[in-house]
Parts: C-alpha cells; structure tokens; sequence
C-alpha cells in the first residue's frame, strides 16, 4: 500500500476546471501567464480512519505588477470566477506577495485552498 | 525492551448488517469501557459492632466517533435515522498494523447523528456520535 497520495491528478484537475472557464492556470510557474493561476501542492488534510485524506492543492491567483488598489480589484475578479467553478475554498483565503524565480517582481496574489479528494 | 505501540490509521468501522463501511468519513474513533462502583456504607447496630457496606463495580461502553457528516441517501446521517433506536451490530479495527491486529464487535444502540454546525465557507461538516454499546464488545486477538 502507497502510504501517500499521488498529488499530480488533483494538481491536473483543478488546472483543467480553471481552464475551463477560462482562467489561466499551470503547476509550473514557467507556464503561468498573467492574469492566472498558479496551482500549488500545500501537502495533505483531513485524515480518515480508512488511510484516505484530501490532496491540499493552493490555487494561487496571480496579477501582474500594478498599483496595488487595481491590483486588489483584479484579483477579487478572479477569484469570483475561480470560486464559481471551484466552490468555496476549504480554508481562509490569504494575500501575499508571490516572486517567481528569475524575476525580481513581486507579484499581488491571493490564495486560495482546496482539499481534493 | 521495545517500545509497542501502534498508530490509528488503515483501520476499519462498519455498521449493521449491509454492513455499512463507513472509515472513510470517520475522523476519530474509540471504544470506551467506564467503570461505575456502588459503594454501601457500613452499618452500626446497638452493640457497637457493625455490618460490612458492599461495593461493586460494572463496565459500560461506548462506541464514540467522530465523521464528517455525510447526508447522501447512502450516508451514514440515514442510516442513523433509518436505525434510530434499534441495536445494531458494529465492528472496529483500530489498524492496519500487524503487530496489532485487534479487532472488536458488538452491538451498539443508534442514535439519530446531529446534522448542521458552525456556518462556514471553509470547513466541512462534522458530528461526534457517541453510541451506548450492548453487554461487552468481542474483541479478537489474533495469535493470542
């Protein structure tokens, strides 16, 4: 018996639901184009009896470098869209700055939690 | 000397006669033996002697778990309230640990489950069950 679930297939489905309503979103960051997702692994939730638990997935919505008032705007956008496909978040949504390897500007983003199953 | 000790996960619990397999939705589960003691005092006669109290002492227990709440028509939340009242069999393995591979059955009287709790956005629902078991659970040793 694996003792940890594979993270990749939850990874891949909550790109694929954000991608369906037409939110950019990638695992890797290479692949994030502004505004989009970047869909994190947070590691594992809500252990159970049988040995199952959730996949912890961060989709961490991300706008270019701006002022910060229409920053806020445009994230709250798209976390509207992404909540509407993806329901509420299973944990409190947090803002933060987010850099990005290889780029020295730190982006606006918000992050929100899912536990997939 | 080794230390034993085992860790409460890969375990099994299920209910009535389906039986209905419900370790994927339970979040904590104990079986839980409590002691009552009826003690009588000592009673003094005329003479200055005195006639011995009595004590005696029996186990209850209780099957006590912690679920999300699940209220499909195949969820536990029915079947509580399907079997509201009724005694109804239950077995629980604690682990999938070898070294410790107990197991315990009985019977166990439903309760309907509580449904709903705090509003939330993030949190799923979740309910405490705590179910009076009938006589004492079996418990299965194996290699004993």
């Amino acid at each position: 018996m694996a003792y940890f679930l594979d993270p990749v297939p939850a990874l891949d489905e909550v790109v694929a639901r954000l991608q369906g309503v037409d939110i950019e979103a990638a695992v890797n960051t290479a692949h994030v184009n502004l505004p989009g997702a970047w869909v994190r692994w947070a590691g594992y939730d809500s252990l159970v009896l049988s040995g199952e638990e959730f996949v912890r997935v961060e989709v961490v919505l991300l706008v270019g470098a701006m002022p910060l008032d229409e920053a806020y705007r445009q994230l709250v956008a798209l976390a509207e869209e992404a909540v509407e496909e993806l329901g509420y978040p299973d944990g409190p949504v947090r803002q933060q700055a987010t850099l990005f390897a290889n780029d020295p500007v730190a982006l606006p983003s918000l992050v929100l939690p899912y536990n997939v199953a | 000397m080794t230390i034993q000790a085992f860790k409460p996960i890969n375990g099994t619990l299920s209910l009535g006669s389906g039986p209905l397999a419900v370790a994927s939705q339970v979040l904590a589960c104990e079986l839980v033996p409590t002691e009552k003691v009826k003690e009588t005092d000592p009673i003094p006669v005329l003479s200055g002697e005195e006639l011995a109290g009595d004590s005696s002492a029996t186990v209850t227990w209780r099957l006590k778990f912690k679920i999300f709440q699940d209220l499909r028509a195949a969820g536990i939340v029915k079947f509580s309230y399907d079997n509201s009242g009724d005694e109804v069999a239950f077995a629980f393995v604690p682990t999938d640990d070898t070294d410790h591979a107990a197991s315990f059955a009985g019977d166990c009287v439903v309760v309907p489950i509580k449904v709903g709790g705090p509003v939330s956005k993030t949190d799923r629902a979740q309910s405490d069950v705590d179910w009076r078991v009938v006589g004492t659970p079996v418990p299965d040793w194996p290699g004993a």
